[in-house]
Formats: structure tokens, sequence, C-alpha cells
């Protein structure tokens, strides 16, 4: 077996003893590190992460003899907590590591440990970071940034769009997108920015061969092949309402900022906000009209000092930097339409779908003349062709921006 | 002695003379009848027996036969108590066997010797005209709906002894008894303009562009429709404008759906015929057969009342997959044919089905501040509606809620009598292309018809290919995107299809948008 399969293989071990948590193994090792190094004071949880790296920890904890774990145990945890452990750590050690990872790899699932140098960087630098994590799909590169894209479960026409639009401009430079694969906001997001041809990472809150919710198994299929899923609860856990605020953690940890697109005031999305500021990620957030309950944790997030995302550009300028070369447009219809088309085009909304009524009304207040319904239909469905509107829900319509401004 | 009365029996919407044979001889006293009869049919001895007696005529101890030829057909209802007791006095030599040549008797007899109403003495009456007879005998409670036949006269008697005094009378008498009526149909007919004027117009309708062009086209086409939007924005007003824009029955299609409302039982009384297009809207809780028709003796269902007329659902979705798939083969077939233990029966059903929902459970989709409904709701929602229910409705569109401003200050929108104007020239159009071929409407075209009454210019068949790579359609959508843009052609007077018909014609299509926006 590899080295890095060992690695995997104890810290799997490790991680599946029921009731020994990350806490628990950073205490351990602490103690162990104080004998082999004689040091006095308690280390941070940060350096304990750090110095787990590589370490072999878990399986010294494997093979260490009984006396000297004894010992460990109540140097950690007293004599009382010294025993409990110490059973629950005899008890483990009659399983065999190897053939639970084995089993676990037939389920073509892999599992990272925190002792793994392939562990994610970023992940290993916040509060009670996870033991370790299983994924299908391919973790992020360390050098990749990453942006986690997250909202309401049932976002409007407006959050649907801007999701789409952001992420898609977010994988289009080279940006990693991170979310939950949640309803709505984060599911078309990881749609978006896998469509886009970039990558994406969704941050489960039930095992990872759990596909939750049901109606994103076409994403969940994509993010195994081009992207990934990890989850830091066993496969075959389902999905628990109590699992989805820690796993937001994840979400806020795995990214370099975090960017919502829309929430109501109380929304679930605000915990991962509260991750992040706390693990000192930025916070982007959309803005929204402020009778739009929709908008208002947002609106909220701004008010409290978040950073407003007005254009895609925006979040791409905080990685990279000013790009000189972006040309302005003026607003106007693109060309090659015919005066009707044009009209009907500037009459539309990007992110507010209108009836046939509507747009009628926007045209007769831009122009003072009546079209017939037949003739507005008619151009309607042309720029829905020529891929400059779309209908939003039946008979309802919008203006889809021209893809070469963002 | 023998004796021979013509009566008739009604087979789903049509109608059957009947030859009701009497024969008493000496004997034991038995009262026999045969030909297939049902329970009700051999009840009517005891009622003729009882009516006879309070007629004052005794029926003598003797050997009553009573046979219905032709005798593989299943008789059914009480219209024959009448015939009968007419046979019995023939044979007791009270009425000459001459009396009742040519003539139709049919009624239901009451123990004090009084006609009663019955139903389906319309298609009676007409069928009896064509095989040529000269009087129909009915009660005298049907008389306006027999009348509305034409071409034969019509009495319509209240008693048994009225029926014994009009036989008994010579030719020139029996005019004189009874005077033809002097109704002219077409005179009738021009009066129905007077109740077309309480029908809603729409131009009361206060907004809702795109659902008025879309009920125009399927008034035009006899298109099947859908209408989506929330609750309280006006679909069912738009069902019931309806009828005003829709051509007015002619004489011939007025006794068609006519027939079928006598025989569910259904005709108004005071004015036996229908000639405004009705709008039904059955409630979701219908019951299959009420909708489809059927019953040990077949009665015509909702659909069948809505023939060439308007079947309106309201809330879609609420009537259940089950009943909606009951639809399935009427909507192509249209007509129904009901097999029951009596035989079975065909009724027509070509109706316009003009549907309505919510777009989703609570109604407010895709208004975001309202609508609280997971898009798997929605999901499920819809589909309750099953696909091949779907790939039958050519139109489909949204009804939206209209701002308080419009209704405050409401503007007029185009009358239905102008909308009228545009649909009736649009169904001449199709009267002449389909001439001689039995198909009245571009909805009820064939896939080789489509294919040659609908050619595409080059400009045209570019369009389609755009609009089939950004939509995927399947054939059948694509053969009804074609009748539809032919309707619209139709409207705006054009003998080609142009790239504009189409694109209307795609902007109206059901289809994978009917679910979602993305």
């Amino acid at each position: 077996m590899e080295n890095q399969d060992r690695h995997s293989a104890y810290g799997l071990w490790l991680r599946e003893i029921q009731g020994i948590g990350t806490a628990a193994v950073l205490r351990l090792f602490d103690s162990y590190q104080k004998n082999r190094e004689g040091r006095k004071e308690k280390a941070s949880p940060y350096d304990l992460a750090a110095g787990l790296e590589g370490s072999g920890f878990a399986c010294a904890l494997y093979q260490m003899g009984g006396r000297d774990l004894a010992g460990l145990t109540r140097e950690a945890f007293g004599e009382k907590g010294g025993e409990k452990y110490m059973r629950l750590l005899l008890q483990a050690r009659q399983r065999d590591p190897e053939k639970a990872l084995e089993a676990l790899q037939k389920k073509g699932i892999s599992y990272v440990s925190l002792e793994d140098p392939a562990y994610p960087p970023r992940l290993r630098r916040i509060q009670d970071m996870p033991l370790g994590l299983y994924y299908v799909g391919r973790l992020p590169d360390p050098a990749l940034p990453c942006a986690a894209v997250i909202g309401a479960r049932i976002p409007d026409a407006y959050g649907r769009e801007e999701a789409r639009r952001f992420a898609s401009a977010l994988a289009g430079a080279g940006i990693g997108v991170v979310s939950g694969m949640a309803r709505g906001v984060d599911g078309i997001a990881g749609r978006a920015a896998l469509q886009a041809g970039g990558y994406s990472l969704a941050v489960l809150g039930c095992g990872v061969d759990v596909c939750y919710p049901q109606e994103n198994e076409d994403l969940y299929a994509m993010l195994q092949g081009r992207g990934c899923i990890v989850s830091e609860y066993r496969p075959g856990t389902k999905a628990r309402p109590s699992q989805f605020p820690p796993r937001n953690r994840i979400i806020s940890g795995l990214s370099d900022l975090v960017l919502v697109v829309e929430a109501k005031g109380g929304s679930g999305t605000l915990i991962t906000t509260d991750y992040a500021l706390s693990q000192g990620k930025d916070v982007f957030a959309l803005p929204g009209r402020i009778t739009d309950r929709l908008s208002e944790g947002c609106n909220a997030l701004l008010a409290q000092g978040a950073a407003m995302a007005l254009s895609p550009r925006d979040l791409i300028e905080y990685f990279y930097g000013v790009r000189e070369e972006e040309e302005k447009r003026g607003p106007g219809a693109p060309e090659g339409l015919s005066d009707l088309e044009k009209t009907v085009y500037l009459a539309l909304s990007d992110d507010r779908p209108m009836d046939l009524f509507e747009i009628e009304e926007s045209i007769v207040r831009m122009t003072g003349r009546k079209t017939g319904t037949g003739k507005l239909l008619e151009a309607v469905m042309m720029l829905i062709l020529r891929d400059l509107a779309r209908e939003e829900a039946v008979g309802t319509y919008c203006r889809k921006r021209d893809r070469r401004r963002d | 002695m023998y004796s021979s009365v013509i009566s008739a029996a009604v087979i789903g919407v049509d109608s059957c003379l009947l030859r009701v044979e009497t024969d008493i001889s000496s004997g034991l006293p038995i009262f026999s009848m045969v030909g297939f009869v049902s329970g009700e049919v051999r009840e009517a001895e005891k009622r003729v027996r009882v009516a006879l007696k309070n007629t004052g005529i005794q029926i003598p101890p003797s050997r009553i036969t009573v046979n219905f030829a032709p005798a593989d057909l299943p008789k059914r209802g009480v219209i024959l108590d009448l015939p009968v007791a007419a046979g019995i006095l023939i044979s007791m030599g009270l009425l000459d066997q001459k009396s009742v040549e040519g003539i139709l008797i049919a009624g239901e007899l009451g123990l004090n010797g009084e006609i009663r109403p019955v139903r389906g003495i319309l298609p009676m009456v007409l069928r009896a005209r064509e095989k040529g007879l000269h009087t129909c005998l009915i009660p005298a409670g049907n008389l306006q709906e027999g009348e509305a036949a034409q071409g034969i006269r019509v009495v319509g008697l209240p008693s048994l002894k009225d029926l014994i005094a009009y036989l008994k009378a010579g030719e020139e008498d029996r005019d004189r008894l009874y005077p033809p009526g002097h109704t002219d149909l077409a005179e009738r007919f021009s009066q129905a303009e007077g109740p077309g004027r309480d029908l809603p117009d729409f131009e009361d309708v206060i907004g809702q562009t795109a659902a008025r062009r879309m009920l125009e086209i399927a008034a035009a086409g006899f298109h099947n429709a859908l209408m989506i939007g929330p609750p309280g924005t006006g679909k069912s007003m738009l069902a019931k404008c309806m009828p005003g824009i829709l051509p007015p029955f002619t004489l011939e299609e007025s006794l068609e759906v006519s027939s079928i409302y006598s025989i569910a039982g259904r005709l108004p009384k005071e004015d036996p015929l229908i000639r405004i297009r009705p709008v039904l809207a059955p409630h979701h809780s219908i019951t299959p057969i009420a909708l489809t028709g059927g019953g040990v003796t077949p009665q015509p269902g909702v659909i069948s009342l809505a023939h060439r007329s308007v079947l309106f659902l309201d809330e879609l979705p609420e009537f259940g997959r089950e009943k909606l798939d009951l639809l399935r083969q009427p909507l192509e077939d249209r007509e129904i044919t009901l097999v029951r233990q009596a035989g079975s029966c065909t009724f027509p059903c070509r109706f316009l089905l003009l549907a309505a929902m919510n777009p989703c459970p609570c109604g407010y989709y895709p208004d975001r501040n309202r609508c609280r409904c997971s898009e798997s709701q929605i999901r499920k929602y819809l589909g309750r509606i099953s696909g091949p229910i779907l790939d039958r409705i050519d139109l489909c569109t949204q009804v939206a809620s209209v701002g308080a401003a419009d209704l405050l200050r409401p503007e007029k929108g185009e009358s239905s009598a102008r909308i009228r104007e545009r649909v009736e020239a649009a169904r001449e159009r199709q009267r002449d292309r389909f001439r001689g071929t039995g198909i009245r409407f571009n909805a009820d075209m064939t896939g080789t018809m489509v294919e040659d009454l609908c050619r595409l210019g080059p400009e045209e068949e570019k369009i389609m290919e755009s609009l089939y790579e950004k939509y995927h359609f399947s054939a059948r959508t694509f053969h009804r995107l074609l009748k539809t843009a032919r309707t619209i052609a139709d409207l705006a007077g054009s003998r080609e299809i142009g790239a504009g018909h189409l694109m209307e014609a795609a902007a109206f299509r059901v289809g994978e948008r009917q679910i979602f926006g993305h």
C-alpha cells in the first residue's frame, strides 16, 4: 500500500471511531507532541492542524503499545475521560483500516484526512476544521482561486439569472465556484460554472453518495465528472436539518470569498456569511430592491459593510486586480435587428418578467404608438431565437443581456 | 286482431324507427311483450291498462301479444307506452289500422290517461321526416321541440282521449283539430341574435393582450387552448366571452346539438333549439361518467353536450390524471363510443377544449414575493396533466393580473363582434380549403393534409429549422405549429404561411415552456 493510501486508511480509521471528533484528536495530538518535543505550553489548534500533516499520528495511535496509549489518553483527558477514550480506541483497533478504505474506494469514494498533504490548505486554517473529507471527483488545486456562490433555495427570476451570470463569468475567468448544491441559487451556480467549462465543488450536508435534493441529479452527475462533491459525513448519511449549518463552514472555508445572490432575512445563507467573516473571508452581496423580500438578507449584509457585487467584474477584479482591456459599451440594442425588434429589446427588462400587455404599455411609453399583438409576439419570438430574450414563466419575457458585455 | 304502429327508439345520438305489433286473440288472459325489451318497457302493460280504463275503455280478457321489431335492437324507456296503447285500441277494433299509416307515435302515459313528455323527441322526429312519414304524434309537452324539426306535421297530444279523437278524425278534420304550427325556423333563427347580446363581451376584458389573441386564433381554427395564470385574473371571464366570437350555429349544427340535448333531457322547454354555442364548465369534482357519458342506458356526457362548442375546464390539474386521460381518445376521434350491456352507442363530441390552470399550487408563480412553492412542488402540480393531453392542446398563454391603474381607468378593448368578423372570414377560407374532405377546421387536418396545405417558403423553412434547433420539437409539435400558423395566416387573410405567422404560432406553443423558464 502506498504512503498516501496509508495516511488515508489510518485517517479514515480514526475518523470513523464514534465518539472521537476533531477536538479530541487535536488534544491527543497535543499531548503526543508535548511528550515527543518536551514542550510545556498548549499549542493552538491551527498549529496542531499544521503539525498533523504527514505526521502519521493516526497510524501511531493504531500501533502504540497499550501502556503508552493509556498514558497518552490520561494525559490528554484526565483520569476519567482518559479511560473512555482508551476504551474507544482499543475497540476500534480491532478493525482493519485498510479493508475499510478498500470498501470505500470500491464505491468510488475517496477520503482525505488532516494528515494528508492533499487536505485542502484553506480548510486546514479554519476553526473546527473537519478531521477529513469524503469526496467524489477531483479536489481543487490549492492554487485555484475559489468563490462560494450561495443564496435562496427559491429565488425569483432576478436571482436565477444573476446566479447564472455570475457563476458563468467566474468560471470563465478561471475561478472555482463552491456551493452547497442546494435548490435554487446554489444549484444554478454550480450548473452554470460547469456549463461554462469551469470547476465547481459542492459541499453536501449528507453522505457524498446521497443526492440531495433529488432534483439536482443532473448536477450531481456532472460534478462527479468535472468537479468535486465533498462531505464530512460518512457515506450513506441521510440529509438531516442539523447537518446543514455545520457544512456551511466548509463552504466558506474552501472559498476565498462568499457571494450572496439572494437571501431573505434570517435565511440559512446568512449562517455561511457568519462563518465566512469569522474565518476572515470577504463577503460580497448582490443588491436588490428594498421591497423585495428575497433581497432583505443581501441588503442587510451590504448595510453591515459587505462588498457590493454590481457585476461579475467586481469579483474577478478582487482576484486578479483591474484589467485594462475592458471596453465600455453604451446602452443600446445589438446590431441587425428590425426596428420593432429593437424597440421590444429596449422595452424588456433584464430581470423582471413582463407579459405582453406590459411590454405593449412600455412600448407605448417609449414610442407613443401601439403595436398589434401578433407583430409583438413575432418580435419577441425573434429575440428569443437570437438568444436576446428568454421566456421566464409561460407568456412572460425577460431581456437576455448581450453575452459579450460581461 | 293484428295491428301495427310506428314508433322509435333512440340509440346514442341516433334514432331508429320501430314497428310495434299487437295481436289480441282468444285464449288465456295473458299480456306478453317480446322483442328485446327492458324493465320500464314491460311496465307499459300496467300503465296502458289503467290509463285505458280511466279513459273508459276496458281491455277484454284475452291473449295480448306485443312485439317490437326489429327484435334485435334493445328497447328502453317509456316512450313506447303510447304506441302500445294505440296498438291495443286498433286490435280491439276501436280504431282503424289505416288511421295510423305514416304516423309516428311516441309518449309516456300516466295512469289518468295523460300523455307525459319524454326525452329524445327531436332526433325521433328528424328520423321520421327522413323516412318519409307525414305525422308525428308526441306529448304536448314536447311540441316545441318536435316542431323544431320542420317539414313534417307534428301534433302534441295532452291525453289518451285526444289521441283517440285525433285518430278517429278524417284527414281534413285533423288539421282543424290541431292547426299546423306556423313557426318558421329561419325566422326563429334570425331572432337568435337577441339573446346573443347578453353574452359577456371582449370589450369588457381589461388587458390580457395575449389571451385575447389566443382565443381569437382558437375560435378561428377550432384549436384547443390553455390559459395559465394566478387566481382572480379573469380566466373564467375570458372563457365566457368565447361564444361571442364563435360564429353562431348553422341550422344543421343546431339540430345536431339540440338532438344531443334532447336525449339528455336538457333542452329548455320554451325555446327548444340550442342556438348560441354554449360553454360547458363542469366543476372538477365531476364523475368520469358525467364527463364522458354512460350509464345503463347510455346518456351523453358533458363532452357530448359540448359538441361543436366549448368545454371549459377550469383548474385543469384538479380534475386529476384519471379523468383527464379519459379525454384523450375523444379529443382524437371527436366522438365517443360507449359499450354497455344494452349495446354500444356513439355520441359525437367535437368540442373546443379550453383549459385554465394556476401556474403553481398557490397560484402566484413567478412572483417570488408571493409564491412560496418550490420547483419540485410546481413540477408535481403540472405533472398532474399528462403529456398526451398537452399534446392535444395547440395554444397556450399566460393570463396576467391587471394593475390597479388599468382597473380604475379601463380602456375598452376590441369588441367581440369585430373579432368575430375576422373569425368568420378565417372560417370562410377554411371552408373553401376543405370543401369535400369532411374536415372543417385547420385543427382537424391530418398529417398528410398538413404537409400538403401548409407548404413553407425557403425563408420560413429556415425559421422552422432554427425553432427546431432551439426547442427540439417532436414531429407532433411540428405539425401542431404548422396548423396554428395556418390559422394565423387565415386570420390575416394570407394565402401563404409567412415567417411572422410561424413565429406567432411558436410563441403560443405548448410544451417544455409550459413547465418552466429554464
